[in-house]
């Protein structure tokens, strides 16, 4: 084969069709505003504009590959974030946050199957409502067939339960609020 | 060796445990995604905003930042594991994959370990074991010690064998817990702290000593076995190494003859054969071109760091050889199969500052833009925003290019390294480009201590206040 020249490694530009759309005004009308992140679509361009280290949140599902073991190597292009689908089931943290600063909340001391009473079937450790000190035990958690408790962080009262008996609770993750004592 | 009839039945992986960060959690999920099979990432507390929890399927919080709460937690990663109805377990690289009992463990819980059997594990796990089973098979070997339990142990075994050596861990990898010592007096003050950081990287303390090689090349091969069959995927250089730390790697290794290349690859399939190796692994040499002497080192029973330079030379996907290995036991290529076609190589982008002693630099990313171009590859886990914490590994990005020869593949990797912007933390990329637009460098002319004497001739460090 002849000899090829050497590749060019000058920066590839990227093209968007901006004949629709004034950048240099939409660029202004951000600046003024107090947006983090702006997503604009028309037709087949999309401009996405954030500041202040700002991340795109996930893009669309992205079509899975045929389940057939192809032993072929990435090829050399980037990795690119942003394609993931997630399946149902367990609840990334918490139910909706209730901004309610006096509440004190009691996490998960590690991950694992939450576990309201002492055995099954068994009344819980404690009902919502129920008077709770600090350090007393409110669940389990069971890792590995192995238990540990879950204690109050605070005297008071339980306000309420953000995970069911037999949950998968994961490390840090919320699991009930107290309300403390004056 | 068992009959193709003896062997268990094919158990197709269906959901998979990744229990890593960074880099190469995003590589394994990347490979699963092609292969149809979901992904559930074990990620510690401050990795639960990183790229691989954007990317798998589920991402399950498995323990707070410290590595010894979360990644190196066998009991949190099986209870992710079992708890998310995963059927197989990828350790990647580090905390837990080499360690046998974690393979033995997640063979209890019903969970496929993807890498070689607990058996191989342990035997090879064990620097000395290993060295034993390749002295038997004919594998020539530096003068080493055994195992040894105190500094004055050591000091008596360096006695007869003279300086300078190699202390190493028995447990240990990738340059942790390693020391070179020249004298008695080094020794005594390496021991303890190379036994506190190979226990603390590794689970285990042991040390053993290693005749130190000056001017040496790392050469290793990579291999993939299914107990029976073992074929190698070329070998490739990691010679520029800053304290016994890989820095630029590239395959196939350079300035080898023919011949030499030859037995030492085979040197490596000999080996995997007589220790029945059962998954992709990698098996590392010192190698003095001028002489045509090599010595093994160690076998990697693992994923590589530096996998994707196999994988641009090979057009094999070696996670994806993994799980076939792991699912079917039975190795999908022969080695007529693996062709050989260019160079590739690749730098380590770690968060570390080169002008301040390498010290680790943590922190917020705030510009991060890749290099967009024909024959390069960028494996991260990075991005504009991302906060890279301090409790693990600085690798943050792994830059490979390719060529149809070793001089194209340079230029491919000056020009990306070129254009890559990374603004907030300092890295080790102004030190990837000096090393790959060095004389030395092209001309092949480095050993494993090159690097190290190229820095120590700098100006002190400490010199420039840090920017992170």
């Amino acid at each position: 084969m002849p000899e090829r020249e050497r590749p060019d490694y000058g920066a590839a530009p990227e093209v968007f069709d901006l004949a629709r759309l004034d950048l240099a005004r939409l660029l202004e009308v951000i600046d003024a505003s107090d947006l983090t992140m702006l997503r604009v679509r028309t037709g087949g361009t999309e401009i996405l504009v954030t500041r202040g280290g700002a991340r795109p949140p996930e893009a669309s599902e992205a079509p899975r590959g045929s389940p057939a073991r192809d032993l072929g190597a990435p090829d050399a292009s980037q990795a690119e974030p942003g394609h993931a689908p997630r399946s149902p089931g367990v609840a990334d943290r918490t139910a909706p946050d209730v901004p309610d600063s006096d509440l004190v909340s009691v996490r998960a001391p590690l991950i694992g199957t939450f576990y309201r009473s002492p055995e099954p079937g068994g009344p819980p450790y404690v009902e919502i409502g129920s008077p709770v000190e600090v350090g007393q035990t409110i669940g389990l958690v069971e890792a590995m067939k192995v238990f540990s408790a879950v204690s109050s962080s605070a005297q008071g009262t339980v306000e309420a339960f953000l995970v069911a008996d037999l949950d998968v609770v994961q490390y840090g993750q919320e699991i009930c609020r107290v309300r403390p004592v004056e | 060796m068992t009959d193709a009839a003896d062997r268990p039945p094919e158990t197709p992986i269906r959901r998979l445990l990744v229990a890593n960060r960074g880099e190469v959690a995003v590589r394994i999920i990347r490979t699963c995604r092609a292969l149809g099979i979901e992904t559930v990432l074990a990620a510690s507390d401050p990795d639960r905003a990183s790229l691989g929890a954007r990317l798998a399927d589920r991402t399950l919080c498995i323990g707070p930042g410290p590595a010894r709460s979360s990644y190196l937690s066998a009991d949190a990663l099986l209870s992710a594991a079992v708890l998310s109805g995963c059927d197989a377990l990828h350790p990647g690289y580090g905390f837990l994959a080499e360690d046998p009992a974690f393979a033995l463990r997640c063979a209890e819980e019903g969970v496929a370990f993807v890498g070689p059997s607990v058996a191989a594990l342990s035997l090879l796990g064990d620097k000395v074991a290993a060295r034993d089973a390749a002295r038997r098979s004919g594998v020539p070997l530096l003068a080493g010690s055994p195992e040894l339990s105190t500094s004055s142990e050591a000091a008596d075994w360096a006695g007869d064998v003279g300086y300078p050596l190699l202390l190493k861990a028995t447990h240990g990898g990738g340059g942790r817990g390693m020391r070179h010592v020249e004298s008695e007096d080094a020794l005594h003050a390496s021991f303890d702290p190379a036994r506190a950081e190979a226990l603390a990287t590794f689970g285990h303390g042991g040390l053993y000593l290693e005749r130190f090689v000056a001017a040496a090349r790392h050469v290793e091969v990579q291999v993939a076995g299914d107990g029976r069959d073992v074929v190698h995927l070329g070998d490739r250089d990691c010679s520029v190494q800053r304290r016994h730390q890989k820095l630029v790697e590239e395959a196939p290794a350079p300035m080898l003859s023919p011949s030499l290349q030859a037995d030492v690859r085979h040197a490596a399939v000999r080996l995997a054969v007589a220790t029945g190796y059962d998954n992709i692994g990698t098996v590392e040499f010192l190698v003095e071109p001028a002489s045509g002497e090599y010595y093994f080192l160690e076998v990697n029973p693992r994923l590589q760091v530096e996998h994707g330079v196999t994988e641009l030379v090979t057009g094999v996907d070696l996670v994806a050889l993994q799980i076939v290995l792991t699912e079917t036991r039975r190795l999908p290529l022969a080695q007529s199969d693996v062709q050989i076609t260019g160079c590739a190589i690749e730098c380590r982008i770690n968060a570390e500052d080169p002008e301040r002693g390498f010290a680790p630099c943590p922190g917020t990313i705030s510009t991060w833009a890749l290099p967009h171009l024909l024959d390069v590859r960028v494996d991260t886990h990075a991005f504009a925003g991302y906060e890279v914490p301090p409790f693990y590994d600085s690798l943050i990005a792994k830059v490979m290019s390719r060529g149809a020869d070793r001089d194209r593949a340079i230029d491919a990797m000056v020009a990306a390294l070129r254009r890559l912007v990374v603004e907030g933390i300092d890295t080790t990329a102004p030190l990837a480009r000096e090393i790959v637009a060095s004389h030395d460098f092209r001309n092949c002319r480095v050993s494993t201590v090159w690097l190290d004497r190229l820095l120590a001739d700098r100006p002190i460090p400490g010199a420039r206040p840090p920017a992170c």
